[in-house]
């Protein structure tokens, strides 16, 4: 309420509004997270715990556990080409792969990419692409080595 | 004073039991989580058993009311807790709610009996407080974008206290509202949030008065007891009188069957716990 900011919300959620709507706080996305990526923190200074995710920290994986137990479809069962949780961008600036001259492949996002090969393709044959195949588990985010990838959050494609 | 009947026989053990049960319970599911066993998860604004899930009804009236949409799973998580309502009646509040059983606690070490507000227990005037719960469910609906009764949840707050505790490692300060209500009670009014605050028991109250299930029945032709000495009314942690039987009376009443001990510890046995009789007669 006071003060909330746009978050990465675990895969299924719609639009910020309807979530906020939905979540009763129950917790149980964070319950069943395997990777306890799935953070409850409170919106604003005293409004109700919602699930977010901090991709740097530690992504999510699509295991798609939590929008399978969501009671109250805060979170929506779908499937992982849905979770819909935003979108990747790969600084070119910093992307060791896009560097002129620079003797390195790396390749790490898009080797780690949960959805391999549709999500981030090898322009080229070797500079990493996100297609609109992504749905922003932060993966990628999660693995650059140089902190080149961010995460949109940007649930309204 | 006749001996009373033994332990086993009354409900105040098996309802100890299940609170503690409860208090316990939500301090260890936390801990399951964690090591990937998630049969249980969740607290008690929502709350699943493998897959079944069981939900607080205001918890679900507000999700509906904001979203405009209703989902299977809601809607029978929240049936369920109100058709309970509907068959034992308050049950919830008396048998499992923790902050329940704190409230009770706190009054059953407090030497000196609380009432500053007299309202009387059992009038009419109970059924106002359907209306501020109502109007916050409109209020959530039309101003705030999510469920903000659920940060009156006593219930809620004690089972989030032990998750956020367990799996993030933060004290979730909303929790100082527990300590804060039972201070309340102490210095105002003996159950004062169950009794007349608590926004989450408004549903499961209207559905306890809606049609007798099985609720305390009083049978005046067994009661022994004159119009002075009233043990179940001593007994009874709410202050009602489980002898007069009122419409406002069900809707306070929790179920927890303390008058009815009392009543066989006196002997009569003049109130149980049963389907109530539909009509008293003057000559029966």
């Amino acid at each position: 309420m006071l003060w909330s900011g746009t978050y990465l919300r675990p895969p299924g959620a719609l639009s910020e509004k309807q979530l906020k709507a939905r979540c009763v706080s129950c917790g149980q996305c964070a319950a069943v997270c395997n990777f306890r990526a799935v953070e409850m923190t409170p919106d604003g200074l005293f409004g109700p715990e919602t699930p977010k995710i901090y991709a740097r920290k530690n992504p999510c994986r699509l295991c798609m556990r939590c929008s399978d137990i969501c009671p109250t479809d805060a979170l929506r069962k779908v499937e992982q080409d849905n979770a819909r949780m935003g979108m990747a961008v790969i600084d070119t600036r910093r992307c060791v792969d896009y560097q002129e001259r620079s003797n390195t492949i790396c390749w790490t996002c898009f080797n780690i990419c949960p959805l391999r090969g549709r999500a981030i393709i090898l322009k080229y044959g070797y500079a990493p692409v996100i297609t609109d195949q992504c749905q922003g588990c932060g993966v990628c985010a999660f693995v650059c080595l140089v902190s080149a990838v961010t995460i949109v959050p940007e649930r309204m494609r | 004073m006749k001996p009373g009947p033994p332990a086993w026989r009354t409900f105040r053990p098996y309802r100890r039991l299940c609170q503690m049960s409860v208090v316990v319970a939500f301090i260890v599911i936390p801990f399951l989580n964690m090591r990937d066993i998630t049969f249980f998860s969740g607290n008690l604004l929502s709350f699943s058993a493998g897959g079944f899930s069981v939900m607080d009804p205001l918890a679900a009236l507000q999700v509906i009311a904001t979203s405009g949409d209703v989902n299977l799973e809601l809607a029978c998580g929240a049936g369920f807790v109100l058709a309970l309502a509907f068959v034992l009646g308050r049950v919830f509040c008396s048998w499992l709610c923790p902050y329940g059983f704190f409230s009770e606690l706190v009054h059953k070490f407090r030497r000196r009996p609380a009432s500053a507000i007299t309202a009387g227990p059992g009038s009419g005037a109970v059924f106002l407080r359907v209306f501020p719960a109502l109007a916050g469910v409109l209020c959530v609906a039309a101003l705030a974008p999510s469920p903000w009764l659920n940060q009156l949840s006593m219930p809620g707050w004690y089972t989030r206290f032990a998750q956020h505790a367990v799996f993030f490692g933060v004290f979730l300060p909303g929790t100082l509202l527990l300590p804060a209500a039972l201070a309340l009670e102490c210095a105002l009014q003996k159950r004062l949030w169950c009794r007349y605050l608590c926004p989450q028991a408004v549903l499961p109250a209207l559905c306890a008065c809606l049609k007798d299930g099985a609720r305390v029945a009083f049978r005046p032709k067994k009661c022994t007891c004159g119009k002075g000495d009233r043990p179940c009314r001593k007994a009874c942690s709410l202050g009602l009188d489980p002898r007069r039987q009122t419409l406002a009376q069900r809707f306070e009443c929790t179920s927890c069957g303390d008058c009815v001990d009392a009543c066989r510890r006196v002997g009569s046995g003049a109130l149980r716990i049963g389907q109530r009789p539909t009509r008293v007669t003057p000559e029966s």
